[in-house]
């Protein structure tokens, strides 16, 4: 029955020289709770730096979303291409806490930690003590979970249930302990209901079912339990498949590019923090995980545990890979469900490794404590600097037009109430989402002097019109399909209301920003007009 | 040992003491030093031609594209938000104001500007 033999109380090639081998004497809870205490408590503290930072376009949106009535929600989400789970909890979330910057960050904050103490049992549970403590360290300060634990998305959320699952899996699948195989299903249903990424890792895990078919002495139960756990999934997911199907063929992401090859880069400077993290984890597990590549050592228990967590990060990537390739869907945002195998594979690494592991341990931390605001950024966007300067000239009843659609949630969550809203498709009934259905196609056919003159011409003497546009720094970010046609969407929109200042029916009030902050994710200027006749 | 002093003394640019040292400057031009956008376009066979010291006319005026260069990324980023150029679309330093060029065409623009424009941080 048994795949692969489970670990014993000391695996083997776990050495436990000089001082940390002492460790073996201190009861197990001691040394668990105090690292988690430390590291919960350091790991908070580096993860708080950037509590209050502005929102960018993704979080308005979600949190836009998340703000309407929970039987709403599902409805809503068919316009944007994700599920449904993190905006229900995000609701509940900010019906106590409320709809803050620092409160809705707060949600994934609690999930970048929870993945602390739960690496740490996925480490010590499948590998041994030590893995465990090192998988917490390397959770702790991992500069991916750093950056998202203030971002008011699913991505934290994702890389636990991405954690769970993968931990799930080993122990069900690789060392035959069923009752995990339940787990794994949920876990996994849980991921589908999460993020789109949650069908890769679907398939990824299928995937890394390879390496244990090949070891196990059991495959005819193997199958029985694969096909079970994950149809058990599948079915799980069924009520949301009508939207995925609607969503895949009408949303997509028109923003983005089919990737390249620079999955290894995204992996060093996104997911591990940049290069000096990377060459150190990288010599911790060549020094640790070589062993387990010679005759003797390919089908210990490290060894398949280690196989099978680079099938599950490389199967899931690489599906991910190629699905992009039609609907593209490939930034490292994205890559939560494969963080937890590779940072599992880098912990075992620097387990087996002795002096050197112990060293990139420390090399990890020292690389991101001194300087905890590097992964942190509080001017993710300039809107609410926008909004703050311009906010006070705007009455009720004002019209504002942004000219990238998916920058009205922004406009809307950092403006005072009561205005009206379009974008360069058209009028919004209600600017707290973006509708992506068909956007592209909707966009290529939206006129700009047709859609523009009318509104200009409703708008009475006095009343204002405030034009938001997106500062087009860079060029990658304006290469896609759609950000190409917003940039000109802008330019064309800023012309004819230029002519409407030239032929006196607008006059300029005011423009901002006045500080302009460099912000991460596509900034804009806003300029108010007044109606004159 | 003389011949080697004078020798040296050649080699070393007295030569060029002919020349005074001033009026050895040079302007840049924004359209083809660095990267040259003038030869971009013409290569991608669009019909332009230099207007004044930091201009490129696509076609004809008034339908053609229009570019115009500014110093720096920063400044022209800044004529955007002031409201001085919302015509145009700012790619690097170069303001382009397209008119009524085809899409096809303007895409062709916009490529031959975006090349060797730094990226924002990120």
């Amino acid at each position: 029955m048994t795949t692969v033999a489970p670990p014993e109380p000391r695996p083997a090639g776990e050495r436990r020289p000089g001082r940390l081998g002492r460790l073996a004497e201190v009861p197990n809870w001691v040394i668990a709770s105090a690292t988690l205490v430390i590291l919960l408590a350091v790991s908070a503290y580096v993860r708080t730096r950037a509590l209050g930072g502005q929102f960018w376009i993704d979080e308005a949106i979600t949190t836009g979303i998340s703000l309407h009535p929970m039987s709403a929600i599902p409805g809503i989400l068919r316009h944007d291409g994700n599920p449904p789970l993190y905006y229900l909890l995000l609701h509940f979330w900010m019906r106590m806490f409320g709809a803050s910057e620092s409160a809705t960050h707060a949600l994934s904050l609690v999930f970048g930690l929870l993945t602390i103490p739960v690496a740490m049992w996925a480490g010590w549970s499948l590998f041994g003590r030590r893995v465990g403590l090192i998988a917490a360290i390397l959770f702790a300060f991992n500069a991916w979970l750093t950056t998202y634990a203030e971002e008011t998305r699913m991505y934290e959320l994702m890389a636990l249930l991405g954690l769970i699952a993968t931990a799930a899996f080993l122990h069900g699948f690789l060392y035959r302990r069923r009752r995990y195989l339940f787990l794994f299903a949920v876990a996994l249903a849980l991921m589908l209901y999460t993020h789109s990424w949650g069908i890769f890792f679907f398939a990824g895990s299928l995937i890394a079912l390879i390496p244990v078919f090949v070891v196990t002495d059991d495959r005819r139960g193997l199958l029985r339990d694969a096909m079970l756990t994950f149809f058990g999934a599948g079915v799980l997911f069924i009520p949301w498949l009508p939207n995925v199907i609607y969503q895949a063929t009408h949303t997509g992401a028109p923003w983005s590019h089919a990737p390249g090859l620079g999955t290894p880069l995204l992996i060093s400077r996104d997911l591990l923090g940049g290069d000096r993290v990377t060459i150190a984890l990288i010599l911790g597990c060549v020094a640790g995980l070589a062993a387990l590549f010679t005759r003797r050592l390919r089908r210990s228990h490290d060894a398949v545990g280690l196989w099978t967590l680079i099938a599950i990060a490389a199967g899931t990537l690489a599906i991910a890979w190629l699905g992009s390739q039609i609907t593209p869907a490939y930034v490292s945002r994205y890559f939560a469900p494969v963080l937890p195998a590779i940072l599992l594979i880098a912990a075992l690494g620097c387990a087996r490794a002795g002096i050197v592991g112990i060293a990139v341990v420390v090399a990890t931390i020292a690389f991101l404590v001194p300087h905890p605001s590097q992964f942190a950024y509080p001017v993710k966007s300039d809107m609410r600097d926008v909004a703050g300067e311009v906010g006070p000239q705007l009455h009720r009843g004002d019209l504002v037009v942004v000219a990238q659609p998916e920058q009205t949630p922004l406009a809307w969550y950092y403006l005072p109430p009561g205005l009206s809203y379009a974008t360069s498709i058209g009028r919004l009934s209600d600017p707290s989402y973006m509708n992506w259905v068909d956007a592209l196609g909707r966009l290529q056919r939206a006129d700009p002097a047709a859609t523009l003159d009318p509104m200009v011409a409703s708008l009475r003497p006095g009343q204002q019109l405030l034009y938001v546009r997106p500062l087009t720094e860079g060029v990658q970010n304006w290469e896609a399909p759609w950000t190409r046609l917003i940039r000109r969407r802008a330019a064309e929109w800023g012309g004819i209301l230029q002519s409407d200042v030239s032929r006196g029916v607008l006059k300029q009030v005011a423009w901002a920003p006045h500080n302009y902050q460099e912000a991460l994710f596509e900034p804009d200027s806003a300029v108010l007009y007044r109606k004159l006749s | 040992m003389a011949a080697a002093g004078v020798a040296a003394l050649v080699l070393s640019g007295c030569a060029g003491l002919a020349k005074p040292p001033g009026g050895r400057g040079r302007a840049l031009d924004p359209r083809t030093a660095g990267q040259n956008y003038f030869a971009c376009l013409r290569a991608n066979h669009l019909q332009v031609s230099q207007r004044g010291r930091v201009g490129l006319q696509v076609g004809q005026p008034p339908d053609g594209a229009m570019i115009v260069f500014e110093p720096t990324a920063g400044i022209a980023e800044g004529q955007q938000i002031e409201a001085k150029a919302q015509g145009a679309e700012v790619i690097g330093a170069a303001l382009l104001y397209p008119n009524h060029t085809p899409g096809s065409e303007l895409t062709l623009i916009e490529n031959c500007l975006g090349q060797g424009v730094k990226e924002p941080k990120e």
